[in-house]
């Protein structure tokens, strides 16, 4: 295949969110939770149902506003920034629930997430590449993507950010409401990212399988970071299973 | 009948159709884009009819203009006046309340479009009175049989044709036509693709309200008069054609645009004697038709939603 754009350069810049309190009305939901990802890793954000992880997701992207302290995207600040802009920094969210444009075609889908790229060719090297990594969505480019699959349109979810040329993709739980088989291919394609380069951060609650691929991690629980390190090392923490993700 | 006139009719009816379906199309995108009613919309078309009078009237005070130079004057003033009336709305009035209920934002523009038809009627010298509007079009007439119409009409019809084709290429094939579909369809998806809200929501305004304009331009061209609450009526029929049709489709209002003016004419046409009532009937049609297809006529989930 021709490539008219250079390979992919190394992911290089850092997510450091510090010291950030989130709330929706009077109540925080967020307190005082730093992480970072690291470039060219995965990280991972743990927790049950309501411990925080879509907020800190949100906070990030500025769906959320920050109430306190910064989050940081390599040299930029990116606290409250304007949700596009963020993006246009080479953040790329693959939402929860795998969400599409429903009444546009998987095409439109991923032109809507190459808008940001001006350059004809680019834009046309890679929708190729996608096609070439997605072939279920070649097949269905002209379909509405709202009658897709599920696994289809988490693909399509997949694609439509990686359109964007980011450095950090964000997966917030993309496993939720996918059958096991696609479960498992989307950690495989996760896996895969990273050896390409990208940066990950990986918002689930999947314990198992999420800590197998994993490079770092961080355990939240109502609002706070309650455990962080190594993949490997929240994985041998009996403790942390028993105290917040039930015993294995 | 004689058939005519039965021409005439059809033609006259086929130009209201197009005029009510390109200010029905801007109710359906400022709806799709932000689930807003902009209430000032039918006040734009006359904001559009009156900037056109008053530019190439001024060009005429200044210099001697050919036909198509004060014409093509015309048609920047009231794309630019509808353009820049519908951003300024937006900013100023819309996206402020984006958060708030949707009333708010209907009664905002309500008043917002009482503001610019009192600023039409006080401001311009005379203004409570209707203007004559100049023949900017060739002049000559189109005769077959017994039916006979002006060059002027034809190519007001055409070029609002036309207009409604270029709209629907603007929403289908251009980056801020598919900026525009991402934002209706779902505003945080969109963001996280990089477009922006704000820009996007601004980008609608200005071309739902440069339609308008271009409508006040064609209605002036039409009839040779204007008015400054001629864009009341239309407002109520465009948003009555937009809402029949299927508010946040593209083709919906256009479908409706052509349906409301037809019934008008059929009322006219078959029941001559009633024809002072054809809006009373056309608007009767309209609720029927609400009542009986509740989403409106395209409904939304086969069609393409902007």
């Amino acid at each position: 295949m021709s490539r008219t754009e250079a390979p992919r350069p190394e992911a290089s810049r850092r997510l450091s969110v510090s010291g950030v309190t989130t709330g929706y009305d009077r109540a925080d939901v967020l307190h005082d939770v730093s992480i970072e990802a690291k470039p060219g890793r995965i990280t991972c954000i743990l927790g049950a149902n309501g411990a925080g992880k879509s907020t800190l997701i949100r906070s990030i992207l500025g769906l959320t506003p920050v109430r306190r302290g910064s989050v940081a995207f390599g040299g930029d600040t990116i606290t409250n920034l304007a949700t596009h802009r963020i993006a246009a920094l080479g953040i790329a969210t693959v939402p929860e629930g795998n969400r599409v444009l429903p009444r546009m075609t998987v095409l439109e889908n991923l032109k809507v997430g190459g808008l940001l790229e001006k350059d004809r060719h680019r834009l046309a090297a890679r929708m190729e590449r996608m096609f070439e990594t997605f072939p279920r969505l070649k097949e269905r480019r002209n379909q509405l993507a709202g009658t897709l699959s599920g696994g289809e349109r988490s693909m399509l979810s997949i694609a439509r950010g990686l359109m964007t040329d980011p450095e950090l993709i964000v997966f917030d739980e993309p496993s939720l409401g996918l059958s096991p088989l696609f479960v498992s291919e989307v950690f495989r394609i996760v896996r895969q990212l990273k050896e390409e380069g990208y940066t990950i951060l990986l918002v689930e609650q999947n314990v198992r399988q999420t800590l197998d691929v994993a490079d770092d991690g961080y355990v939240l629980a109502q609002g706070r970071v309650v455990a962080s390190g190594t993949s490997a090392a929240l994985a041998a923490d009996g403790e942390l299973h028993k105290a917040y993700f039930g015993v294995h | 009948m004689d058939p005519g006139l039965l021409a005439q009719y059809l033609f006259n009816g086929l130009m209201l159709g197009t005029i009510y379906a390109i200010v029905a199309v801007g109710f359906s995108l400022f709806f799709g884009v932000l689930d807003v009613i902009k209430f000032s919309h039918g006040d734009v078309v006359t904001v559009g009819a009156f900037s056109a009078f008053g530019a190439a009237g001024l060009m005429a005070a200044l210099a001697t203009l050919s036909g198509p130079l004060a014409l093509a004057v015309g048609l920047i003033a009231a794309l630019g006046a509808g353009a820049l009336s519908g951003v300024i709305i937006g900013r100023l009035l819309v996206l402020p309340l984006k958060n708030a209920p949707g009333v708010n934002v209907l009664l905002a523009t309500l008043m917002a479009g009482t503001v610019l038809r009192e600023a039409i009627r006080l401001g311009v010298p005379n203004g409570g009175n209707p203007k004559p509007f100049p023949a900017l079009l060739p002049e000559g007439v189109l005769k077959a049989g017994s039916f006979s119409v002006g060059i002027d009409s034809v190519i007001i019809l055409l070029a609002g044709l036309a207009v409604v084709l270029a709209t629907h290429l603007v929403i289908t094939r251009t980056r801020l036509g598919l900026s525009i579909r991402a934002v209706a369809q779902d505003e945080e998806v969109a963001q996280l693709a990089g477009v922006s809200f704000n820009r996007t929501v601004l980008g609608t305004f200005a071309l739902g309200s440069m339609l308008a304009g271009l409508a006040g331009l064609m209605l002036g061209l039409y009839y040779r008069e204007i008015n400054f609450n001629m864009g009341v009526m239309l407002g109520i029929i465009g948003f009555a054609c937009a809402v029949v049709g299927g508010l946040g489709s593209l083709i919906g209002p256009i479908i409706g645009g052509f349906l409301f003016a037809g019934v008008q004419t059929l009322v006219t046409v078959v029941l001559p004697f009633t024809s002072a009532y054809k809006d009373v009937v056309a608007f009767a049609v309209i609720i029927a038709l609400i009542g009986l297809f509740p989403t409106g006529l395209i409904a939304e989930k086969s069609s393409e939603r902007v």
